[in-house]
């Protein structure tokens, strides 16, 4: 990876105009996976000295600066309580604490790595990116985007109608990347599925979504025909970790499983 | 470009490559008790304390380091004795080379989190892979580090 030139940032709009300025110059989030690029940065702009490491509780959401890591995201006692705590708890099975306290909620989600543990949680909230300039974003909208806005990922907004949560991460190990990811939430008094690492990016199940969400009663037999909906109609494939025939599987099972805590504990 | 860190509590300036990460600064400038072992983000080996908290330095941009405080186990003499006598009581040693960053991750534990639960720390030290001690004798050697008054 080369970096030709590295700018500190004394503002937002001074970090604009220089990523405006040339097709090869970057915004900086945490770094991590940086190395690993085979891209050549022209000026790498490092926008952390601008404020935007804070998380602010407001009446009916969570203002949280992209600049955030994933450990304080995953400290925070607000975070903690939202979805009864799976935000937090998805957040904190990470990689190790060294990791979450370099890596951060902005580059998480612009990074799209479809192996993100951040990011299949996150499509089960009514999150809202907000861009400088001013843009705002809903997180669905933005993943399902084939074009990403051009902009500077400043905040993330989760609104607090998240009632309770479920995340599974399939792997081997704590350190692994998932072979499959599953969330369920209750949100806003709807079901929503998402599946990452598929291994594609994560995606809501929205045909399955709609069935359950329409369902008369969520019983047992509208939970398994949800979990076979997500299996159908998600695009699952295979790689060098998992074949596309077992990563459907997993994703009907969790997504079941999911659906019956979150049934069962909801209160 | 020019970087200025404090090291160990020392105002340090060092001339850095801007697609230079912080372990190899430091070991590049006879800091080698920060260990390369994955250069991948996952081992641990090279875990150093950003401000008091516990990163990975081959996954930080020294450049992102401006103006931070940066710990090594040379800044942390007494207490990283602490440790390494409890890791010498349990024999939690073997080759020794997963030692330095995990002795930073926990001492940073202690100052974190108070009287943790066996779980909490585990999930502390996750990030931080030994292939000698299978682990056991290290969480021995942990909760009798965590549970000594001084």
């Amino acid at each position: 990876m080369e970096i030709k030139a590295y700018h500190k940032a004394a503002s937002l709009n001074d970090a604009f105009e220089l990523l405006k300025s040339h097709p090869d110059n970057a915004i900086l989030g945490g770094g991590i996976w940086l190395k690993f690029s085979k891209k050549s940065i022209n000026t790498l702009i490092d926008f952390s000295g601008l404020g935007l490491n804070q998380i602010i509780e407001k009446t009916d959401l969570f203002e949280i600066g992209a600049m955030v890591t994933l450990r304080d995201f995953e400290k925070h006692p607000g975070i903690r309580t939202l979805g009864k705590g799976f935000l937090s708890e998805a957040t904190g099975k990470i990689m190790g604490i060294g990791f979450r306290n370099l890596a951060t909620v902005g580059g998480s989600i612009i990074g799209g790595f479809p192996f993100s543990d951040f990011l299949t949680p996150l499509l089960t909230t009514d999150a809202e990116l907000v861009f400088y300039p001013k843009k705002e974003i809903s997180i669905q909208e933005y993943v399902e985007m084939k074009e990403k806005p051009v902009g500077i990922l400043t905040h993330i907004r989760i609104r607090k109608n998240v009632n309770i949560g479920f995340f599974k991460k399939v792997c081997t190990t704590a350190l692994d990347f998932a072979v499959l990811n599953v969330a369920v939430a209750i949100t806003g008094h709807k079901f929503m599925i998402a599946v990452g690492a598929r291994p594609g990016t994560a995606a809501l199940a929205t045909i399955a979504m709609n069935y359950i969400n329409h369902a008369n009663h969520p019983d047992g037999a509208a939970i398994s025909e949800t979990a076979r909906i997500v299996m159908d109609t998600l695009k699952f494939g295979t790689d060098n970790v998992a074949s596309e025939e077992y990563r459907k599987k997993l994703a009907q099972v969790y997504v079941a499983r999911g659906l019956k805590e979150v049934i069962a504990h909801e209160g | 470009m020019k970087v200025n860190l404090i090291l160990n509590g020392l105002r340090k300036t060092f001339e850095v490559q801007p697609n230079e990460y912080l372990l190899e600064t430091l070991r590049n400038n006879h800091v080698t008790s920060v260990k390369n072992g994955c250069n991948a983000s996952t081992c641990g080996s090279c875990t150093v304390l950003l401000d008091g908290k516990p990163v990975l330095s081959c996954s930080l941009l020294t450049a992102r380091a401006e103006g931070h405080e940066v710990t090594t186990v040379e800044g942390l003499p007494e207490e990283i004795g602490f440790i390494a006598d409890s890791f010498g009581a349990e024999c939690a040693d073997q080759c020794g080379f997963c030692n330095t960053g995990l002795a930073l991750t926990v001492y940073a534990l202690k100052k974190e989190l108070k009287n943790p639960t066996d779980e909490e720390i585990k999930q502390y030290v996750v990030g931080n892979l030994c292939r000698c001690s299978g682990y056991q004798s290290q969480f021995k050697a942990i909760k009798r580090y965590l549970g000594e008054k001084r």
